[in-house]
């Protein structure tokens, strides 16, 4: 079966060209005009892969990009006017995958999208098992260990250290965070800090490692730091 | 000005770009002579994403460099430079629409 590509993008003219350009290569195609109905269709078909306009009207691409995030992991890559650098830069921290500015030949966004994809399907057969420096997650065995030393965590902690673990080199938001470790959480997500201050201080004490670098505003990173 | 756009596409997606291109640029006409000056500016950036995209590349120059003069904020360059791009803009429409005539 082929993969499905979701193309959210207020501009229509845009969005069918992508939609001709992916169907053409052999992806299903759904689309959305902005960022409510985007959502809606990714809850509905759960796509392979997001397209993500982020000059979206009332709801840009970088809220609905978080909104995606904090409810899976699937690729997103920006399709965008807004080419510089800084945008890419809050883009990758929204959580995007890559990014592809306007004008652009279409092949171009294919060829990238296969390229995020490839990236993806890489990845999916490595997803139980993890090893970032001397840290080593067993998401199956439910075993975490710091140099060596088995952690005793509990389930929130875990779920904070393998999301984090999965995504070594990306800033992981408060909301991907609440969602892997709470589901739906409606209160202060100041939660994640105090749980994360308690995952670092059960590094430390077993290790003597530092991980958990806060990235204000956004979220957290993993680092691992063995000189603090 | 230097094109971002090489137009190295399937046969399949060449005939979409071109069969839509005339809409596009008509409609784009209509966004530099309508468009309120205080919508001018992010309609234009918008604009541009598009025409490029659809290889359409004098008018992508031209809403680019409108663009430039909007975001330079004086009323009178932006009024003078808006109804030149329109002009050529009409320009561009009417010799595409003879030039798809005369292939016809």
């Amino acid at each position: 079966m082929s993969e499905t590509i979701l193309v959210i993008d207020d501009d229509a003219d845009l969005r069918e060209l992508v939609t001709f350009a992916l169907t053409e290569s052999g992806y299903q195609v759904v689309e959305a005009p902005d960022g409510p109905a985007g959502i809606s269709q990714y809850r509905v078909h759960q796509p392979d892969l997001v397209v993500l306009d982020i000059g979206l009207g009332s709801m840009d691409g970088l809220a609905v990009c978080r909104q995606l995030r904090a409810i899976g992991t699937t690729p997103i890559v920006f399709l965008t006017s807004r080419a510089e650098e800084v945008d890419q830069l809050i883009g990758f921290a929204a959580g995007a995958d890559d990014y592809v500015a306007k004008p652009f030949p279409p092949r171009l966004l294919v060829a990238r999208i296969g390229s995020v994809l490839q990236r993806g399907r890489g990845a999916d057969m490595v997803k139980t098992r993890f090893e970032v420096g001397p840290l080593t997650l067993d998401a199956e065995a439910r075993v975490a260990t710091a140099n060596s030393v088995e952690l005793d965590l509990t389930r929130t902690e875990f779920e904070l250290l393998s999301i984090l673990m999965e995504n070594p080199r990306r800033v992981v938001t408060r909301s991907m965070l609440l969602e892997r470790a709470w589901g739906s959480w409606y209160g202060d997500d100041h939660v994640v800090d105090v749980h994360m201050s308690r995952l670092r201080t059960k590094v430390k004490a077993a290790s003597n490692l530092h991980i958990g670098v806060s990235v204000r505003g956004v979220g957290y990173k993993l680092g691992v730091d063995s000189t603090s | 000005m230097s094109h971002p756009v090489t137009p190295v596409e399937s046969d399949g997606m060449q005939a979409f770009i071109s069969a839509r291109q005339s809409d596009i640029l008509h409609r784009s006409i209509e966004v530099v002579r309508d468009c309120p000056d205080d919508q001018l500016g992010a309609e234009l950036h918008r604009l541009a994403g598009r025409l490029g995209t659809f290889q359409l590349l004098d008018a992508y120059d031209l809403v680019r460099d409108l663009e430039s003069v909007v975001a330079s904020g004086d009323p009178s360059l932006v009024s003078a430079a808006r109804a030149d791009s329109l002009a050529k803009l009409q320009a561009m429409a009417i010799t595409g629409a003879l030039e798809s005539g005369a292939g016809a």
